[in-house]
């Protein structure tokens, strides 16, 4: 390479570090693999079946509140139920890719650049996902506890004025400006760094 | 030439670049154990399609640093501005101990303090640098154009040398 600046001994330093190398048994590997696999579907199918449950109860509640004329109730439970829906589709998703038999074809197949890129994307959309996700959910905690109130305001014996669900409403709202918050700046973050490897190539020629 | 074989021949041959590899990415000696181990299995698995579409050494070299940069994106999570541009990297402060250290582990020590806060690809540019690779290998294993390779890692070396020669004297 030419006009480089003489950074010569830094090549000594770095050959000369004290390491050393670790050669594992095929077997080992073979059998950690194996061990490794196992979880990822355990995993899988664990979240797969929460998500299914959840799905199944939700869904229940929101019919139950269409029979007995609880708009409120039927607004946040099937708010609930597209939510855990939306989840179930996902995790089965993860389902299938834990049964493939290679858990990571894609580093060896791709170069560092493309590699590191899909990555970076990946998680953008596992973060898009997950958003997309929580937000119906959020909302329909919010229904359900507003839309208790109102539905027992007439009732005598109805304890918690506006006033006791106040915090926990407050709560939820501070927690939700957080998380969407905390989700947008690492999004921005991801998205910059995918549009500087974009100007990389442009850039750098 | 089947998996098992492939590997330990890889193995063999490339364990201390690994090892070296591995350091480079991680500084926590545990987690560092822990990434080298799964390099090792992320490249006996890969071996099960090799099928000769490259060099063994490009493919090694890019199943590990594929691999270190997930754990990389994986760290990051938890400190978010822990990688640093090559323009914010001239006027980082130096976290080097200088305390009871000989001049070349205070070397080492700087150098590797240098590299653990680049980002991915740069990092990958400069590591397969300081392991004597071509550009026109480095471009193979990178997937970026040999003419860019020599331009990044000159700016690289240059931000590094800044850096580097502006603390402390070692023995060349």
């Amino acid at each position: 390479m030419h006009d480089e600046p003489p950074m010569n001994d830094l090549g000594p330093i770095w050959k000369n570090q004290d390491v050393h190398g670790e050669s594992i048994p095929a077997q080992q590997l073979r059998n950690r693999a194996h061990k490794l696999q196992k979880r990822a579907r355990r995993d899988a199918v664990i979240q797969f079946a929460i998500a299914l449950v959840c799905l199944l109860i939700f869904g229940r509640l929101a019919l139950h509140t269409v029979i007995s004329a609880d708009w409120f109730g039927f607004a946040g439970w099937a708010l609930a139920t597209v939510s855990t829906m939306y989840m179930v589709v996902q995790q089965f998703r993860v389902l299938k890719t834990a049964w493939a038999t290679n858990l990571s074809p894609d580093a060896a197949t791709k170069t560092c650049f493309d590699f590191y890129r899909s990555t970076l994307q990946q998680n953008l959309e596992r973060m898009r996902r997950a958003t997309y996700a929580a937000l119906p959910l959020i909302l329909s905690i919010q229904i359900l506890v507003v839309g208790s109130v109102i539905r027992e305001r007439a009732n005598p014996y109805f304890v918690p004025p506006i006033e006791a669900v106040l915090p926990f409403c407050l709560i939820m709202v501070v927690w939700a400006a957080w998380f969407f918050y905390g989700r947008s700046r690492s999004a921005r973050r991801i998205r910059a760094e995918i549009a500087s490897l974009d100007a990389f190539e442009k850039d750098v020629s | 030439m089947g998996q098992d074989e492939l590997y330990e021949q890889a193995s063999k041959a490339y364990d201390t670049a690994l090892a070296r590899l591995a350091h480079a990415y991680e500084a926590d000696p545990e987690k560092r154990r822990d990434l080298l181990q799964e390099i090792h299995l992320a490249l006996w698995r890969s071996f099960d399609r090799f099928e000769d579409r490259c060099s063994l050494r490009t493919w090694v070299y890019r199943v590990a640093h594929n691999t270190a940069a997930s754990h990389v994106i994986r760290e990051r999570r938890a400190k978010p501005q822990s990688l640093l541009s090559l323009e914010d990297l001239e006027t980082a402060p130096d976290a080097t101990n200088h305390a009871g250290k000989t001049e070349h582990h205070l070397a080492l020590e700087r150098l590797m303090d240098l590299i653990h806060r680049l980002k991915p690809l740069d990092r990958q540019l400069m590591l397969l640098y300081l392991e004597e690779m071509d550009s026109a290998s480095i471009a193979e294993i990178t997937g970026v154009s040999p003419g860019n390779v020599r331009i990044q890692i000159h700016r690289i070396k240059a931000v590094l040398a800044r850096r580097f020669h502006g603390g402390t004297t070692y023995a060349r």
